[in-house]
């Protein structure tokens, strides 16, 4: 199973990649919607990226109010 | 199917309305609530009540009483609907509050508004009770939906655990109370309280479904966020009052939602222009991968289309000559209603041509929601409508 720390970085790099933001721009802390300039719909097909790389399903009322990328990997490694 | 214009001229307030409605269409399916592809509860309004009566008499139990404050912070789900009913049974004030804000924005809200009782998912509350000022929260009534079993609440209350059998007494309220209390910051600036009376959602209630009226049969794809007020009159009240069913998904995920269409038969939904322009984008893209004959075909019967409906929708037309473009929207859909941000006309007249026309309103929550609606009679794709039965407008220094 992925550590904590695994997960965050693979959280990163794919909404690096997904949103065409350098990684190197992108700090675990971060306001995920300021720094990849998204919005709520965007949101959502980050979402299913991410559903479907670590093969869980994450409910979007679970990660309601979470905007910062440490939140959100805590979440999906809650479901690991 | 029928369509009546509901008259909710003898009733002083919504808990009334509601209930009467509850006891009226007992059989009727009033929710169904959905998540992904698994459907979570199907409830006629007999179970509603059942189930809304028993939080009712929690709450009374509680000490929750005429004109206390109750806030729901909530996404859309059946238990939203479900604890306002409670809330105005109770003789309360409803105080729906935006799911979408942070907790550091929820806290101040629900201090402002001085509520005695708090609904709320279990995401939210966690993400609340780690928020700095928690402590100075004084909420004599919390009650949690969807938290763990094995969690300890601490004074808490599990909503799956609010059962009572025993009769709640229902508290009337007159027209002119405040039935709700809305925190809008329009289009920007701190959030305001905007006090709606019984009255104001009786009256616009009665003035929207004469015009777009609902009845056993239609079901209602409830996407906007309950507390806006656009989906708690057109996604709760609205329907309820006229026996229609209300689609709750638990998730926004396009797939899920373009599912939802087909297996619900969807007849009306509510959306931000945002998802307007992304539908429309989307649609416009398939349309350009097509053969070109088929591009040719589909060009030529859009126009007919849209010759043929000039005066007036013709969904049974419409789905004739256009049937693979309704069947993605499942079939039945017969508008698609929008407002709360500028609208292209060009995007309007895109969905009307194809037999899907947007109801395209104007309002503020403050003057009770919706001002102003396109009632298609005709289409005009560059108008946010007529003014609602009963709605008097003055239009201040147009120039300016």
């Amino acid at each position: 199973m992925l550590t904590f720390d695994q997960t965050l970085q693979q959280l990163i790099l794919l909404a690096s990649e997904h949103f065409k933001v350098p990684a190197s721009q992108l700090n675990p802390d971060d306001d995920f919607f300021k720094k990849l300039g998204i919005n709520s719909l965007q949101t959502l097909d980050l979402l299913t990226k991410l559903e479907s790389h670590f093969n869980v399903e994450l409910p979007d009322y679970e990660l309601q109010g979470v905007s910062d990328f440490r939140t959100l990997a805590e979440r999906i490694q809650s479901r690991l | 199917m029928k369509h009546a214009a509901p008259d909710l001229s003898p009733y002083q307030c919504l808990g009334e309305a509601l209930g009467e409605a509850l006891d009226k269409w007992q059989n009727q399916v009033a929710l169904i609530e959905a998540d992904r592809d698994r459907e979570n509860c199907r409830l006629t309004y007999s179970d509603f009540q059942r189930s809304a009566l028993s939080i009712a008499h929690v709450l009374q139990r509680a000490g929750f009483k005429e004109a206390d404050r109750g806030a729901i912070i909530m996404s859309n789900q059946s238990k939203w609907l479900i604890g306002a009913y409670a809330v105005f049974y109770c003789g309360g004030v409803l105080v729906p509050v935006d799911h979408k804000l942070s907790a550091s924005e929820h806290l101040p809200l629900l201090a402002h508004a001085k509520v005695k009782l708090l609904i709320v998912e279990y995401p939210l509350w966690r993400l609340l009770t780690q928020a700095a000022g928690f402590k100075e929260l004084a909420v004599p009534t919390v009650i949690v939906t969807e938290a763990p079993r094995d969690l300890d609440l601490s004074n808490s209350w599990r909503w799956e655990e609010c059962r009572d059998s025993a009769e709640p007494r229902f508290v009337p309220r007159r027209r002119q109370d405040i039935a709700s209390i809305v925190y809008s910051s329009g289009t920007g600036g701190r959030p305001k309280g905007c006090m709606l009376t019984h009255e104001n959602y009786l009256e616009q209630c009665q003035a929207l479904m004469a015009w777009y009226p609902f009845c056993p049969g239609v079901r209602y794809l409830s996407i906007l966020p309950t507390n806006h007020a656009i989906d708690f009159m057109v996604g709760f009240v609205g329907p309820f009052v006229c026996g229609a069913t209300v689609v709750h998904l638990r998730t926004l995920r396009p797939e899920y939602v373009k599912e939802a269409f087909s297996r619900y038969k969807i007849t009306y939904v509510s959306v931000v222009p945002m998802v307007l322009k992304a539908l429309e984008s989307g649609l416009r893209a398939r349309f350009k991968a097509l053969p070109m004959h088929r591009r040719w075909w589909l060009d030529r019967l859009v126009a007919l289309n849209r010759g043929l409906t000039r005066n007036k929708p013709n969904p049974t037309l419409s789905r004739r000559l256009l049937p693979q473009i309704h069947q993605a929207f499942g079939g039945e859909l017969l508008a698609m209603i929008t407002g709360g941000a500028f609208v292209e006309p060009s995007t309007l007249q895109f969905f009307y041509d194809l037999g899907i026309p947007v109801a395209n309103g104007y309002g503020l929550t403050e003057a009770g929601t919706a001002i102003t609606v396109n009632d298609l009679k005709p289409f005009r794709a560059d108008t946010v409508g007529k003014p609602l039965p009963g709605v008097e407008i003055k239009l201040v220094n147009c120039d300016a």
